[in-house]
């Protein structure tokens, strides 16, 4: 194997391979790139940790076929600094990749890409577009909401709905619940919604950063597939079913609080010092046009804030986790949203003022 | 103010209760540990020693050099009777008793001398006690801090007795090697060998600056002010356990995950037992695993909320051994599953309310069968013995896989040969 390659599409390629390749893994191998020629003068690289495969075809200039796999993190990092624009690769004897760029050379130990996993295949499959930028903000308005909890494998991962017409997305770690709704054009007909792990969704996200236009999409065979340009990923979906969630989103409650945004999330960031870092607890009281938020820290002292607020029901105090607002708070836009309390031990609601597509449901704690 | 340290520790402790229980072995060669090829020595009677038998040494080179011994499976839940048995004994000497192992523990007697006598005394009465009660032989040393005792119970053994005075403790230690030392293993040894430093007086002489040099800033602290015979520490009854384990070398290696899954399975209910008889419970599984080819690798997953259920603790187990390749090709010699992220049996009602999602529901239900399920079996053995209840899976003819070449190398079951 001998090609000369672009430092800017390489590292391209390297960068979203790196993000995969699996360093910890008990099997060495994960944590290289698999370069390969295929004879029709690009480069594939790829990489797997046998859950998310990524595969980039470059545009290089081959000089001899042939494959070799090398630590992707390594490969990366020296291509990240290499001097200047046209790298040479080539595989020599005992498996080193030996690295040319100016008067820069490096060889590499690699290692035989027939012990590289085979790449997942989805065969002939029919892809649906989707508005690249649009599945990014999905991805980041749910991903923050994903449970860490790895014994909750069925919330471990990102709900995804898709009729072709409106593209959902839903996550919960059992405290608190994100969903987004899109209007899409010819999106993928799913028969049912399916689970993407939290990994694979980071990685989707990564693979579709920067681009302007479409991608494609499939779901087949207990993964789903993603296409942009000359860059391919498969995310092996969770084999589970997503809870009802439905039933955990509260009706739109006729009296909500119309608050700022902005100065909501900064009065919660000040007033977070003053609780204790296990729990983040803060009280909101809300009261006519007037919203408080307090914390107090038997340890430490307290703090509190009031805001002006557009609110005309019963006074409320419910206790909730700060965090959990103010990360959801910076997933929302608009200067003003919609914040809808009943009881204290009952779901509070977050909804965009003007639109009904983004909301965020978040469980009180006891104070 | 000047404390008084005692360490008290059981001499062989487990081959002692052996010859104590069977006339027949008194004065004879005795080793219990593992009978199977790869089993180890877990103690040596003190006929064996002169042969270089010792602890933790593997069965075969142990009989290579003793033949004649006797050797005996360790019937552990006896020892860990006879243990409390030999606590008992030394919690009516002081309250502040810090066990170190079965056999082994720091006593405080500060201030006790109108009570019950100044150290060398008490000593004295915990030897005569142990030795009428229990038929068995200890070892006390006695000095102003933990090290130093320690030191100085080890020196005279068998049936020892020292006593280091606190104006005799740097004349004590000045003579000892300096592999007497706490945290002085093979490698910090080497390295102060090169530099000429062979005894604690040594260590003493030349002091922090000059030790830093060679074993690095915080090492070099710790050891000359060991040397000076400085020790913080005090004697912590009762410190909690930082993590439970068990763990159980097989007779041939094995290559069958559902075998090894029903190991992993035992040995989650055996730990688990453990947990609830301190009553905590446990947030973090690890599973360890080690290949035919001595390769050891553990894989740990933390749970949302504290458990102490073993077929929790067994389904996580399973996770987590699913996810390790190459089983069926390279073998397992053994495994093990440890708890750790120990905390008390929760009482107050988590203040972070959840969503109730249908699986919350339901694992609110599961958590309430395990415990329910705990407290029942833990009743049972209480009335019945260790074994009296065990999974189906686990009872040979009963639909359970495990055949005798699975069994462990040390059989959990007291049983004499």
């Amino acid at each position: 194997m001998e090609f000369s390659i672009q430092k800017a599409d390489f590292l391209r390629g390297l960068r979203l391979a790196q993000g995969i390749a699996d360093r910890k893994s008990t099997m060495p191998i994960l944590a290289n790139v698999l370069l390969r020629t295929d004879g029709k003068q690009r480069l594939l690289v790829a990489a797997t940790d046998l859950n998310v495969a990524v595969s980039a075809e470059l545009p290089a200039k081959i000089e001899k076929e042939g494959a070799l796999t090398v630590s992707a993190k390594m490969l990366h990092d020296i291509v990240a600094d290499l001097p200047g624009e046209d790298v040479k690769v080539k595989r020599s004897e005992n498996l080193w990749a030996e690295i040319r760029c100016g008067s820069f050379e490096s060889k590499l130990v690699g290692m035989a890409d027939r012990d590289f996993p085979k790449l997942p295949e989805p065969g002939k499959i029919k892809y649906a577009k989707l508005d690249a930028p649009t599945l990014r903000e999905m991805i980041d308005k749910t991903l923050f909401s994903v449970s860490n909890d790895e014994t909750r494998f069925q919330l471990s991962g990102v709900l995804f709905e898709c009729d072709g017409k409106t593209a959902r997305m839903v996550s919960t770690d059992g405290h608190r619940l994100s969903k987004i709704e899109r209007a899409v054009s010819e999106g993928p007909k799913l028969e049912r919604g399916v689970i993407i792990p939290k990994k694979g969704l980071g990685e989707l996200k990564r693979a579709v950063d920067g681009l302007g236009g479409a991608c494609e999409i499939a779901v087949s065979g207990g993964a789903i597939y993603l296409k942009s340009g000359d860059v391919g990923l498969s995310v092996k979906l969770i084999e589970a079913e997503f809870p009802p969630y439905e039933q955990v989103i509260p009706a739109p409650n006729p009296v909500g609080a119309l608050v700022p945004r902005e100065a909501l999330m900064a009065a919660l960031k000040r007033t977070s010092h003053m609780t204790s870092d296990k729990t983040s607890g803060v009280k909101l009281m809300l009261a006519d046009g007037v919203l408080k938020i307090i914390s107090d820290n038997p340890d430490l002292g307290e703090a509190r804030e009031e805001l002006k607020v557009d609110y005309a029901g019963a006074p409320l105090t419910i206790g909730f986790n700060s965090n959990y607002f103010k990360e959801l708070l910076s997933h929302m836009s608009g200067d003003r949203v919609r914040l809808e309390l009943s009881g204290e031990l009952d779901p509070g609601v977050v909804r965009g003022e003007a639109s009904a597509d983004y909301l965020g449901v978040i469980m009180p704690m006891r104070i | 103010m000047e404390r008084t340290i005692l360490h008290v520790d059981l001499d062989a402790f487990y081959a002692s209760v052996e010859q104590r229980d069977d006339p027949s072995l008194r004065g004879r060669p005795v080793i219990v540990g593992g009978r199977s090829r790869r089993g180890v020595v877990c103690a040596a009677s003190y006929e064996a020693r002169p042969f270089g038998v010792r602890s933790a040494m593997p069965m075969v080179t142990a009989l290579e050099r003793c033949p004649d011994a006797v050797v005996l499976a360790p019937r552990m839940a006896h020892y860990a009777a006879v243990s409390s048995q030999f606590f008992g004994i030394l919690e009516t000497m002081s309250p502040l008793v810090e066990g170190l192992s079965l056999d082994e523990a720091f006593l405080d007697v500060t201030g006790e001398e109108r009570l019950l006598g100044d150290g060398p005394t008490i000593a004295r009465r915990i030897k005569h006690s142990v030795r009428a009660e229990l038929g068995l032989v200890a070892s006390v040393g006695v000095a102003p801090v933990k090290h130093v005792a320690k030191i100085a119970s080890d020196l005279d053994k068998p049936d020892g007795l020292r006593v280091v005075r606190p104006n005799e403790v740097t004349s004590f230690l000045a003579g000892l090697p300096v592999s007497r030392l706490w945290g002085v293993g093979k490698v910090t040894g080497e390295a102060l060998a090169r530099a000429g430093l062979h005894t604690i007086g040594d260590l003493a002489r030349v002091g922090e600056r000059v030790l830093a040099a060679r074993v690095g800033g915080d090492a070099a602290a710790h050891l000359a002010a060991l040397a000076r015979g400085e020790d913080a520490r005090a004697v912590q009854p009762d410190r909690a356990p930082v993590s439970l384990g068990s763990e159980d070398t097989f007779e041939r290696d094995l290559r069958d995950r559902e075998l090894l899954w029903e190991m992993l399975l035992m040995q989650a209910d055996t730990v688990c037992a453990r947990l609830r008889g301190e009553s905590l419970r446990a947030r973090t599984v690890t599973v360890k695993i080690k290949f035919a080819d001595f390769e050891l690798i553990t894989r740990r997953m933390t749970l949302a909320r504290p458990t102490a259920d073993g077929r929790e603790v067994g389904r996580i187990a399973r996770e987590l051994l699913m996810q390790v390749p190459g089983i069926e090709q390279r073998g397992v010699r053994l495994t093990g599953v440890s708890l750790s992220g120990l905390t008390g049996v929760e009482v107050a009602p988590p203040r972070q309310l959840a969503l109730g999602l249908p699986a919350d529901k339901a694992a609110e239900a599961a958590v309430a069968r395990g415990e329910a399920l705990g407290d029942a079996l833990d009743r049972i053995t209480q009335r019945f013995g260790d074994g009296a209840l065990r999974r189906a899976i686990h009872v040979r003819g009963a639909g359970g896989a495990l055949d005798d070449d699975a069994a462990p190398a040390q059989p959990k079951e007291p049983r004499r040969r």
